[in-house]
């Protein structure tokens, strides 16, 4: 293979690799955003990352309670 | 090749090997030859355990002889999706990074199978590393759908969808964590049923992201997942109990949301009036309907997307960086962004998660049971415009799967994926059915007087 198709091919996957990096970039820009506007609102000091876990397993429990 | 036996749905071959007028050796014998040619031909299958299934249904007749039962699915042949571990045997997960994998341990929900006295035929196709809507494999070749060979049969439980679909196996275990079981069940024409998040053990099932990933039954009919969720939970007979005895009269005080908004807004026209026909039906059940205005979706699919690619790219991280090229690149430029969230995203997502569910429910359900939605608001997309062409055009075809399901596995809720008929092209039309936490009882049994109302379950492929 010779120097210039090697540039040749070189360039390409650099091409494709900003390509990629730019449209991951795009999508978790947007997506941050939306989350951080809605954390504005939803997340407190009191807030729980568990708290949808928490809330299954009570209903859970209760459903085998009842059962 | 008995051709009348694998074409029995789950309940029936059980009952038909109880009662002693089929034998699991039969069963298993005609399950394997129909996977092993029909199954290949549709590249439904990725490895089948002949030898150690014939010993099993041996073992069952033996045991059906001594007057002794092994469980509800005994001497019952049923293959799954090829990220279920069984120990001492590989499990692909769809990859070639994984394609001498051995699994250390056996998943709890194929132990469950192995104590109701199931029998294991072997793996199926599936998207590699379980990341894709369509059905789309590089290392394994593209799933064909039986219904057409030219469209997708639904990802990631790819193989899953075609086996039932095509009749090659009475059922066959799932797992969903964007629409996963809901796509292969909506593309291929089949009952799919993704449970409550938690519900059923994920213990030895490859992971894709810990916070959304279920595993759940796609079969021929609500009743046969309903055994199947009986087992897969452990719970005796629950499920069967709420599928039955369901007259025409037993559905009178449910009540159904049908969801406008978002929902609807980029339903494609002729799938829009098979929604109302569903609709329709589910009115001359009994059941109350109202109408609702779903919610705007963007923040749900938004804190599912964070979830999904971080909890994936740092499951992946270290091959994403050793191997590279061992990934398709359609699958690793899924995976990639999640390394590129800032932490406190991934925290708040999972943070708001109980609001937005909560949210949602009193938007798009109210008082109702059940929430209608579409299943694939936009049909049942080609191979070729999910694969070739500008990567942008792609991308989109991909993202259009996901419209109505990725959300629901943000908001943990349950949701089935329920056939209403089929397109001018004669391909599936499914809705889902989405129910509150741990309401799978109440989505079998609306789902089963559907079923048995329209019998649209009972038209198949070939």
């Amino acid at each position: 293979m010779g120097e210039e198709s090697q540039q040749a091919d070189a360039r390409s996957l650099r091409d494709a690799a900003l390509r990629r990096a730019h449209s991951h970039h795009t999508l978790v820009d947007a997506n941050s955003d939306v989350l951080a506007h809605a954390a504005d609102r939803l997340v407190t000091l009191d807030s729980d990352p568990r708290a949808l876990d928490l809330w299954f397993r009570q209903e859970a429990e209760a459903q085998e309670r009842s059962r | 090749m008995d051709d009348s036996l694998h074409a029995l749905g789950l309940t029936e071959m059980a009952t038909a090997i109880a009662e002693g007028s089929v034998t699991s050796v039969a069963a298993t014998q005609a399950c394997l030859d129909a996977l092993d040619t029909t199954g290949r031909r549709f590249n439904a299958v990725v490895s089948l355990r002949r030898d150690q299934a014939l010993e099993a249904a041996r073992a069952a007749d033996q045991a059906r002889s001594q007057g002794r039962s092994l469980g509800p699915l005994h001497g019952v042949p049923m293959a799954h999706k090829d990220l279920f571990y069984r120990k001492g045997e590989i499990s692909t997960g769809g990859t070639l990074i994984r394609k001498d994998f051995v699994a250390p341990f056996t998943a709890t929900v194929i132990e469950r199978l192995d104590q109701a006295g199931a029998i294991d035929l072997g793996r199926l196709h599936m998207a590699e590393f379980a990341m894709s809507p369509t059905g789309y494999n590089i290392h394994h070749g593209h799933g064909l759908n039986p219904w057409s060979v030219a469209h997708c049969p639904g990802g990631s439980s790819s193989g899953s969808g075609i086996a039932v679909a095509a009749r090659l196996i009475p059922a066959a275990l799932g797992t969903d964590t964007g629409g996963s079981i809901r796509h292969p069940a909506a593309m291929c024409g089949v009952f799919g049923l993704k449970p409550t998040w938690g519900l059923v053990p994920t213990t030895g099932v490859m992971p894709l992201s810990h916070s959304l990933d279920v595993v759940g039954p796609m079969t021929r009919s609500p009743e046969d997942a309903a055994l199947l969720m009986d087992v897969l939970t452990a719970r005796g007979t629950y499920y069967r109990d709420r599928c039955s005895g369901s007259g025409k009269g037993s559905a009178k005080a449910l009540k159904l949301a049908v969801v406008g908004g978002h929902y609807r807004a980029q339903t494609r026209p002729d799938i829009e009036a098979a929604l109302v026909d569903a609709a329709k039906v589910i009115a001359e059940l009994g059941v109350v309907i109202t109408h609702t205005t779903g919610p705007d979706l963007a923040l749900a699919h938004a804190g599912a997307h964070v979830l999904m690619t971080v909890e994936a790219a740092t499951l992946h991280r270290h091959w994403l960086e050793t191997r590279p090229g061992d990934y398709a690149p359609q699958v690793r430029g899924r995976i990639e962004p999640g390394l590129t969230y800032p932490a406190t995203r991934y925290v708040e997502a999972l943070a708001m998660r109980a609001d937005v569910t909560r949210a949602w429910l009193d938007q798009a359900m109210g008082d109702a049971d059940f929430a209608l939605i579409p299943a694939l608001a936009q049909g049942v997309p080609t191979i070729a415009e999910t694969t070739d062409g500008d990567p942008a055009s792609v991308a989109a075809a991909i993202a259009r799967c996901t419209l109505s399901t990725r959300a629901i596995n943000y908001l943990g809720l349950p949701s089935a994926s329920i056939l209403c008929g089929f397109d001018p092209s004669g391909l599936p039309i499914a809705f889902q059915l989405v129910g509150r936490p741990y309401s799978e009882g109440l989505i079998l049994r609306l789902s089963a007087l559907y079923s048995q109302a329209t019998a649209w379950n009972l038209k198949h492929p070939l």
